[in-house]
């Protein structure tokens, strides 16, 4: 009778545990958001006929000219503020021009966007460089999230991403 | 006076087991705004679909054409029910409006052989910025989800957001 009573209570205690902990873990996972996107999803704009070309993971610029991109990204609502963003990119030859990276958080009519921008260092190679977007007027608008650069001649995107909280 | 240790415990539980439902659901319920650059032109190696700085996508064809504008879908939704409960498309009719214009949400199983949709039109006094609002679409939680749409010459998608609970 009393090693029933004891399994009954251990049964109980195991339930508000797990009752307790539960929310908290869900909560965590779910509002915190960090999503990474491979630069193959970026796009050239304005033009049918793109110099982008795709390899794993990565895009680059064929073309002999700077091009604009866009990157897309799915934002979370739920998720909320975006808190931190980065970029991996790389340089091949190309040293001189200017290449800043946007991000955009704007209104649902697109008519407002926050943004913030890093300026990518004019060596070769590889880098991984990191922002920060203050998105206080854009955050709860079921606006669109993205990021857009102009490209140097031979530039890559690999990767991008977003955290939100 | 002495309580129990079973009667501390039960209403814990019971807490516990309340807490972990509403929370549970609140944080489930998920809304994912994607950038119209995501959508791509159907069966085309040579497409006319255009993309903006802005990341919107545009048809700059001179007839209707396929897109697909893929969905990021959450299976952790509502504790895994994942039905689509509302989802928009902020679109622009650019100077067109005459053109007859569609939009199908489509939920699928994991080939795309049967699916439950939803299909919402554009007006045709629509121009410029309007959100089309679309209608629940359950089953088929662990397949597949797509915005499919026959796309009039000059008619934009802007962005489109799902929500799931």
């Amino acid at each position: 009778m009393f090693g029933t009573t004891k399994k009954w209570l251990r049964s109980l205690a195991t339930l508000s545990l797990a009752g307790g902990i539960a929310p908290c873990i869900l909560g965590e996972a779910s509002a915190a958001d960090h999503k990474a996107y491979p630069g193959t999803l970026c796009v050239q704009i304005n033009d049918v006929t793109p110099e982008i070309v795709y390899n794993r993971l990565r895009a680059t610029n064929t073309s002999a000219s700077d091009k604009t991109w866009t990157c897309p990204a799915v934002r979370d609502i739920e998720a909320g503020d975006v808190i931190g963003w980065t970029a991996t990119v790389h340089r091949d030859g190309n040293t001189t021009d200017d290449w800043v990276i946007f991000i955009n958080i704007c209104s649902m009519d697109m008519s407002s966007c926050d943004g913030d921008s890093i300026t990518v260092p004019k060596i070769n190679g590889t880098q991984t460089l990191a922002g920060f977007l203050d998105s206080v007027g854009n955050e709860e608008t079921y606006g669109p999230l993205f990021i857009r650069s102009e490209v140097p001649d031979s530039g890559r995107i690999y990767k991008y991403t977003i955290g939100e909280e | 006076m002495q309580h129990s240790p079973m009667r501390v415990l039960v209403p814990i539980s019971i807490a516990g087991a309340i807490a972990f439902g509403v929370l549970g659901d609140a944080v489930a319920a998920d809304t994912k705004v994607h950038s119209g650059s995501f959508c791509v032109e159907q069966a085309d190696i040579t497409p006319a679909i255009e993309y903006y700085v802005d990341s919107s996508a545009r048809n700059s064809g001179t007839g209707y054409n396929n897109w697909q504008c893929p969905v990021t879908r959450d299976n952790t939704a509502g504790g895994g029910a994942g039905d689509v409960t509302d989802w928009r498309v902020a679109v622009h009719r650019g100077g067109n409006t005459t053109d007859a214009w569609t939009l199908t949400l489509y939920s699928c199983n994991e080939h795309g052989t049967s699916c439950d949709s939803d299909v919402q039109t554009v007006a045709l006094t629509d121009s410029g910025y309007s959100l089309i609002n679309g209608a629940a679409v359950t089953g088929f939680e662990n397949g597949g989800m797509t915005i499919e749409s026959s796309v009039p010459p000059d008619c934009w998608i802007l962005h489109y957001r799902i929500v799931e609970e």
